[in-house]
């Protein structure tokens, strides 16, 4: 059964992946192709995984910080102000996004 | 409130934040906060905000800026941030060569500006939302936030230094394996791109980033390119990434624009000063002192104007900074990293 969590929709688009979960600051730069990357704060210096990942999550809220003006560019969904997401969601769980209503979807490890 | 957790942990780098409680007057609204901005750093490196001041001063925003209002925030922002960026070029054309005392100078100048700079990067969190709800009653047309941005500009050229390293027959997997025994073109190619980048990062300085080769290996394995045929990437210099504090009319909408980029650039300010102005000046500091570079990370910047605690003081800091296994996990600190950063200039 999948749970859901809601934020605010950043950036506009469907997004689905195995999650990779940014604990670390330096972590963030290792995500892998396709993921969605679910982080606390995104920096500018994460940009260029935003080529790769297939959609982001993000816990801090705002509509001007930084993930959203990155994803903006780069064209990838974004959900923003989704609280505890890095504490409910680990590495691996698939995620679902949808990056205009807010939802975050997630249900269980990655086969 | 508890704005960023254990953000912060070396001594100096802590000391530039002890003027946080500007911030009201930063924006023109010192009189909504008679006792100053509640903001600090604590024991443990964490970041603590006032919630009921931050509202205090959402509150005291007017909602429709008139022209003097917007002209004194903005000629503030600009005086502050424009202050930051020449006193860090001053730095690093001073080191390593300049006279010494010139040198101590011009890093605690810079540390001063550092200082003056930190309240931004919390204010970013709440001028942004206020000026865009004042477009929202106003008229002024709204500009598009700054494009390319900071990220999509390093972004753009991780993928040159990709493209001309697949080039010259180093795939980012070959680079990994063998760093740093490389070809010497190839690794001033990638050192070259780390020192022009060295504002790309976490917020604590000593946290690696796009300074140090190890990460930007890294992220060389994230870049799907080909090559390109390219000649080599030419470095950036400071100019073509530092942002122009003046770029933008002071109007409402003019505002907003420059505290987004503010937003973008805040980290970028604040590891730019660290690595092209102060390290070069505490490097070639230390050897004047006779303490090992690395230990200038432990004192703080009253400390480095005024006169430095004795040698116990700075072993029992240090001890406690690598102690703390919570905050080097949590910035992926390794134990080599102060060294590799300040050189060994003495030991």
């Amino acid at each position: 059964m999948s749970e859901q969590l809601l934020g605010s929709g950043a950036v506009a688009g469907r997004a689905r992946g195995p999650a990779f979960v940014v604990r670390a600051e330096s972590e963030a730069v290792d995500a892998t192709s396709g993921s969605v990357v679910v982080v606390r704060v995104f920096h500018p210096y994460f940009a260029p995984v935003l080529r790769r990942v297939s959609g982001l999550v993000v816990e801090e809220g705002g509509l001007l910080q930084h993930a959203v003006i990155l994803a903006r560019e780069f064209a990838v969904p974004t959900v923003v102000g989704v609280r505890d997401a890095t504490a409910l969601i680990e590495t691996g769980m698939w995620v679902s996004l949808d990056g205009e209503t807010g939802t975050v979807e997630f249900d269980g490890l990655a086969q | 409130m508890k704005l960023r957790e254990r953000i912060i942990g070396l001594p100096l780098q802590r000391s530039v934040f002890d003027r946080l409680t500007t911030a009201g007057e930063l924006v023109g609204l010192g009189h909504a906060l008679p006792d100053g901005f509640r903001a600090d750093l604590d024991a443990t490196g964490s970041l603590h905000v006032s919630s009921e001041d931050a509202r205090a001063l959402r509150a005291a925003f007017p909602r429709r800026p008139g022209r003097g209002f917007v002209t004194a925030l903005e000629g503030t922002r600009r005086s502050v941030c424009a202050g930051l960026l020449e006193a860090t070029r001053a730095a690093e054309s001073l080191a390593p060569a300049g006279d010494d005392a010139d040198c101590r100078r011009a890093a605690i100048d810079l540390l001063a500006r550092l200082a003056d700079f930190m309240p931004y990067p919390i204010l970013t969190k709440i001028v942004p939302e206020l000026l865009l709800g004042a477009l929202d009653t106003d008229e002024s047309p709204i500009e598009a936030p700054p494009s390319p941005s900071p990220g999509l500009q390093l972004t753009l050229s991780l993928e040159r230094l990709a493209a001309w390293c697949a080039d010259a027959g180093w795939s980012a997997e070959r680079l990994a394996a063998a760093w740093p025994d490389v070809p010497p073109h190839v690794g001033s190619a990638v050192l070259s791109f780390c020192a022009a980048h060295s504002g790309f990062g976490p917020v604590a300085w000593e946290a690696p980033g796009f300074d140090s080769p190890e990460f930007t290996l890294r992220a060389l394995a994230g870049v799907a390119r080909p090559g390109s045929g390219e000649p080599p990437p030419p470095a950036p210099t400071f100019a073509d990434l530092a942002p122009d504090p003046h770029a933008h009319p002071m109007t409402t909408a003019g505002a907003l624009s420059a505290w987004l980029e503010l937003t973008d650039h805040q980290i970028w300010y604040v590891r730019t000063a660290f690595f092209r102005g102060l390290v070069p000046l505490l490097r070639s500091w230390a050897g004047e002192l006779s303490v090992a570079p690395r230990d200038m990370l432990f004192v703080t910047r009253h400390e480095l104007a005024g006169e430095l605690p004795d040698i116990q003081a700075i072993d029992e800091r240090r001890n406690a900074y690598w102690a703390d296994t919570g905050y080097l996990e949590r910035n992926s600190v390794a134990p080599h990293r102060l060294d590799a950063i300040l050189g060994d200039s003495y030991e």
